[in-house]
């Protein structure tokens, strides 16, 4: 017999042909366009030419810095959806950015050097989802009560972000609203978040027979083997790290963490073996895409790459709402 | 009947909301009988079960499985032992239903939880002996809870545990299902070194397929014993405090509630 896994892995094979697709489109495009079929040219010959130099030390870097956010967002939203057991979990929904924005803001108001933002960022997301499991977390976790409390500290988190704005000097304000709505422009080293990505997805993929178990219930997966409280520890240190992570190198970017694992479920179901690689594969091409727009379309301005993730992401998180309680059961 | 003892409650004690459901329970599980539990809503039969499988902690007392406390079990290896039928719960992520099936045989797979052929097939025989063949690749969300209740069984049986823990196997099933359903747990189940236990509303179903049954009254009484002596009107009047006759001399006796 089959394995049912088995044929599912040419869903992943796809996805990897569309992330070098997008990744080439991204390097192509932008205030000079490359032919594709110089681009291959240019990634690994040096002609000595001002293309070499713009795809090298312009385009590379951040294209592959956006890749690598993106997928770390998505495995980061897959890992918040088992906790939860319902497809809306996404750490911008949950406020962990806010409490990321808080931070940053707050170091940019006080005009400490850019080497601290990160810093202040990862701390803010931390502890946002430190505040999130201490207000939401009664002896197990439920779905409604995480999302509420989730949704009211965003709403906290936003009017102090507003506050903030408000105190804010003129010539500050650009790079906060920036930076509130996602900004890559500064995400020039791609190791960063692949090392990251890695860490996760490995992470990820050793919990992922307990988590096809988790999303069943706490008792059912105990009641199979698994020993559901360190199981959800891990988890929520994961994804917290995760997210924190992903805020401290590209901003308050929303909803990939929702979208890309709704699309993969779509094709290939909700085994978390090929979830979580086609989640994050999905990110990638996802958050490079909307990085791509962002800084084409209207240049040579530059939009927040949130922008175009929170447009694309509410229709389908209102979507998955409606088909979550739209029926009743 | 004496077989080896698969499961041991020793003066157990069960609170809910303050309020005493059960006291000082004493009970031997042994292989190859069928128990059933009786009791009105909200006397703790959940409650009990769930303490049986070690999934909860009792207020006083304690519960071993082959003579070893459940609580010092890892979880994995009790999976193996004990194996406890729920009822049926919301998710907002669904699997297929082969999916869900085969995640039964969690407890006895490899470090890497990757099924073998082996696996795939048990859960194959699961869905055929519970009637869900074709429905295979469904989205089990997409299932009428008679089919639901169906696929958890499947679960169950792919799980092989050597105990079955069932609260209300025949919810949400047709009457035929019924019957078939308790058939088949109680062919696989109540057979040598095996055994079942089931919370059942349903008490001329307990009278036909359970060797033994407990009553759970909810204010910390009980009685237990065999079927045969238990399974009176008499027992019945004082469990449910209910208007109760015996409805037709047979082989099977069989009460109705007036």
């Amino acid at each position: 017999m089959r394995h049912p896994l088995r044929g599912k892995f040419v869903l992943l094979a796809w996805l990897s042909a569309a992330s070098c697709a997008a990744l080439a489109l991204s390097l192509s495009l932008g205030s000079v366009s490359i032919p594709p079929a110089d681009l291959w040219q240019l990634l690994w010959h040096d002609d000595g030419s001002a293309y070499y130099r713009i795809v090298h030390e312009l385009r590379l870097p951040r294209t592959l810095s956006a890749f690598g956010v993106g997928a770390v967002l998505a495995v980061a939203g897959v890992l918040m959806q088992v906790l939860l057991r319902n497809p809306l979990g996404d750490p911008y929904i949950l406020g962990v950015s806010g409490g990321a924005a808080v931070a940053v803001l707050g170091a940019m108001l006080l005009g400490l050097p850019l080497a601290w933002h990160a810093p202040a960022a990862f701390g803010g997301a931390l502890v946002s989802m430190l505040l999130l499991f201490a207000l939401a977390h009664r002896g197990n976790w439920n779905t409604a009560r995480l999302l509420l409390t989730g949704v009211v500290l965003a709403a906290g988190w936003s009017a102090l972000i507003s506050f903030i704005l408000s105190l804010s000097p003129q010539g500050r304000l650009p790079g906060m609203l920036f930076w509130l709505m996602g900004d890559l422009a500064d995400a020039l080293d791609p190791g960063l978040p692949w090392l990251i990505l890695l860490a996760g997805l490995t992470g990820g993929l050793l919990l992922a027979p307990r988590l096809n178990l988790a999303v069943r219930g706490t008792l059912r997966a105990r009641a199979l083997g698994v020993e559901t409280q360190r199981l959800h520890t891990q988890i929520y240190l994961l994804a917290s790290l995760l997210t924190a992570a992903a805020v401290s190198i590209a901003g308050a970017i929303g909803f990939v963490g929702l979208i890309a694992p709704h699309m993969v479920r779509l094709k290939a179901g909700t085994d978390h073996r090929i979830l979580l690689p086609g989640a994050a594969l999905a990110g990638g091409i996802l958050l490079v895409l909307a990085d791509t727009a962002a800084r084409t379309l209207i240049a040579p301005m530059q939009l927040p790459v949130g922008v175009f993730t929170a447009m694309l992401g509410v229709p389908v998180f209102l979507y998955l709402l409606h088909r979550s309680y739209g029926e009743p059961v | 009947m004496s077989g080896e003892v698969l499961l041991r409650a020793r003066s157990l004690s069960l609170t809910r909301g303050g309020r005493r459901l059960c006291s000082k329970l004493d009970l031997d599980i042994e292989a190859g009988s069928c128990w059933g539990i009786l009791g009105p809503n909200g006397a703790g039969k959940s409650t009990l079960l769930h303490t049986l499988a070690g999934l909860d902690r009792p207020q006083e007392g304690e519960v071993s499985c082959r003579a070893r406390p459940v609580q010092a079990w890892k979880r994995r290896e009790l999976a193996r032992e004990l194996g406890v039928l729920f009822q049926l719960e919301e998710s907002g992520l669904s699997s297929t239903v082969f999916e869900t099936v085969l995640s039964g045989r969690h407890p006895h797979l490899g470090s890497f939880g990757w099924e073998t052929a082996g696996d795939l097939a048990i859960a194959q025989e699961a869905i055929e002996l519970t009637g869900l063949s074709g429905m295979e690749k469904r989205d089990s969300s997409t299932l009428s809870g008679g089919e639901r209740q169906r696929m958890e069984i499947a679960a169950l049986l792919a799980q092989r545990p050597r105990l079955a823990l069932l609260d209300e196997p025949t919810n949400h099933l047709d009457p035929g299902h019924q019957l078939d359903m308790l058939r088949l747990l109680r062919e696989r189940f109540a057979a040598p070194s095996r055994g079942l236990v089931m919370v059942l509303h349903d008490i001329n179903l307990a009278l036909r397929f359970c060797d033994h049954l407990l009553l759970l009254k909810g204010d910390g009484s009980w009685k237990l014993g065999r079927t045969r002596q238990i399974g009176t009107g008499e027992n019945l009047f004082w469990l449910f405090q209910h208007p109760v006759t015996r409805c037709a001399e047979g082989r099977v006796p069989c009460f109705s509630f007036l």
